[in-house]
């Protein structure tokens, strides 16, 4: 390729990086990486490129899906903390879940908001939290749902039921917390070196060194593989 | 017959691409074959061990699932149990909080209990739908406690504290290999990094030789 190519190639990666992380990078180099290969060291080696590859680039996404999850959960509990404070000060849970409303983060707030419409707008408290806590696996506003339907039909402070369910959260989040950091940085360090071992392999296959051709392709298979099988033993 | 298809098609297919004088192809193509027969001969017994497997994992499955959702289980019970529910109220609302095998536990609970079962049929039967030790443990407390008049707040309260505590243990031992595993499988990485690495250079060496 020319100078020009790679700078254009180069400067398209980058956009993609910008707008959709190392994934889509990878989602849009590996049909190139597989064409390239097939052509240079046959059909075998681009396809287990392109699969190779591909894995990497699902153990990526599966990494950043489970990230942003974490991320939102924990952040649930703020605006629960919030409505605990504002419990005392206001009778109704109604004004509370709106006072609450600024603890949010960017992305909890969408959501928060569509469960607080959906409640003032007539269904029972319990249900627009629940089904929103549930299409976006948030077990706090399921919880969050549950005590509002308690404090509702048994007459009990709100704050009660919050208290307990924002301690078995705190609990919890620090059991994940201890969990992770045990396991986290060696898997971290595992899928770096997998993917300085799959980066190795193409280079070496689309290099055209036939002596080595096999064991690009076994390095491939496990660069690729490994990362995926391993992340799904974290906690 | 079938056996030697896959082999033969795997054979022309690499034959095809493939510089002469390469031989791994040719006997991997070779090897190919007899596998594939005594695959296709020990197929029965492998496939009736092959599906108690995936019996077997898909119930491990199911008991982890009702394991993870026991701590949210017992948040609920806490939060019914302040509000003045009784044990058997608390479980049968808390099947519309709870996901997977545990929920569909709790439905069928609730719905005996409609049909007129007594409090204690009923749980014994949550207790054998459920099937895990530890739910077994769980329920078995939380029923004689509800017998013995004991408050189900504090009965809550102490055993969704010892479930965690034992969990953690659980979990522990389960982390603990992980960073050997972890270890072991870079090893493995770095081994193939270095016969990547190494590969010219050795087969240069074996050209000079």
């Amino acid at each position: 390729m020319s100078p020009a190519a790679w700078i254009a190639a180069g400067a398209f990666l980058a956009a993609q990086w910008r707008t959709a992380g190392p994934s889509g990078v990878m989602r849009t180099a590996a049909p190139f990486v597989a064409l390239v290969l097939a052509v240079r060291s046959g059909l075998l080696g681009g396809v287990v490129a392109a699969v190779a590859v591909r894995l990497f680039e699902e153990t990526l996404t599966l990494l950043g899906r489970r990230r942003r999850l974490e991320r939102l959960r924990d952040a649930s509990e703020e605006p629960i903390q919030a409505m605990f404070e504002q419990a005392s000060l206001f009778g109704s849970a109604e004004l509370c879940a709106l006072a609450a409303l600024p603890a949010c983060g960017p992305r909890l707030r969408l959501l928060w908001q569509r469960a607080l419409a959906e409640w003032l707008r007539g269904s029972a408290s319990e249900d627009a939290f629940r089904q929103v806590g549930r299409a976006h696996g948030l077990p706090l506003l399921v919880q969050l749902g549950r005590a509002l339907s308690l404090s509702r039909r048994n007459g009990t402070p709100l704050a009660r039921h919050l208290a307990i369910l924002l301690e078995d959260a705190a609990e919890d989040r620090r059991r994940r917390r201890a969990a992770e950091s045990q396991t986290f940085p060696y898997f971290a360090a595992t899928a770096a070196l997998a993917g300085i071992v799959l980066a190795a392999a193409v280079w070496a296959l689309a290099a055209g060194v036939g002596a080595d051709h096999w064991i690009a392709i076994a390095a491939l298979l496990t660069a690729g593989s490994i990362p995926l099988a391993t992340a799904r033993l974290l906690p | 017959m079938t056996g030697w298809l896959l082999p033969v098609a795997v054979l022309a297919w690499i034959a095809g691409g493939r510089r002469r004088g390469q031989i791994v192809p040719y006997a991997l193509g070779a090897l190919l074959g007899p596998v594939a027969l005594l695959a296709a001969g020990v197929w029965a017994p492998a496939g009736a061990a092959v599906r108690s497997a995936w019996r077997r994992i898909g119930s491990a499955a199911a008991e982890d699932a009702v394991r993870r959702g026991v701590p949210v289980l017992l948040t609920d019970l806490g939060m019914a149990a302040e509000a003045g529910q009784p044990l058997h109220a608390a479980l049968r609302d808390a099947a519309d909080y709870s996901d997977g095998p545990l929920a569909a536990a709790l439905q069928r609970f609730g719905s005996r209990v409609d049909a007129g079962a007594s409090v204690a049929q009923a749980l014994e039967a949550l207790r054998r739908d459920l099937g895990t030790p530890q739910t077994d443990r769980l329920i078995g407390l939380l029923s004689r406690d509800a017998q013995l008049g004991l408050p189900l707040a504090a009965s809550v309260a102490r055993y969704r504290r010892n479930w965690l505590s034992e969990a953690a243990h659980e979990a522990d031992r389960t982390v603990a290999y992980l960073p050997y595993v972890f270890t072991a499988v870079a090893g493995l990485l770095l081994l193939e990094g270095i016969a990547l690495a190494a590969a010219p250079w050795l087969m240069s060496l074996l050209g000079t030789l």
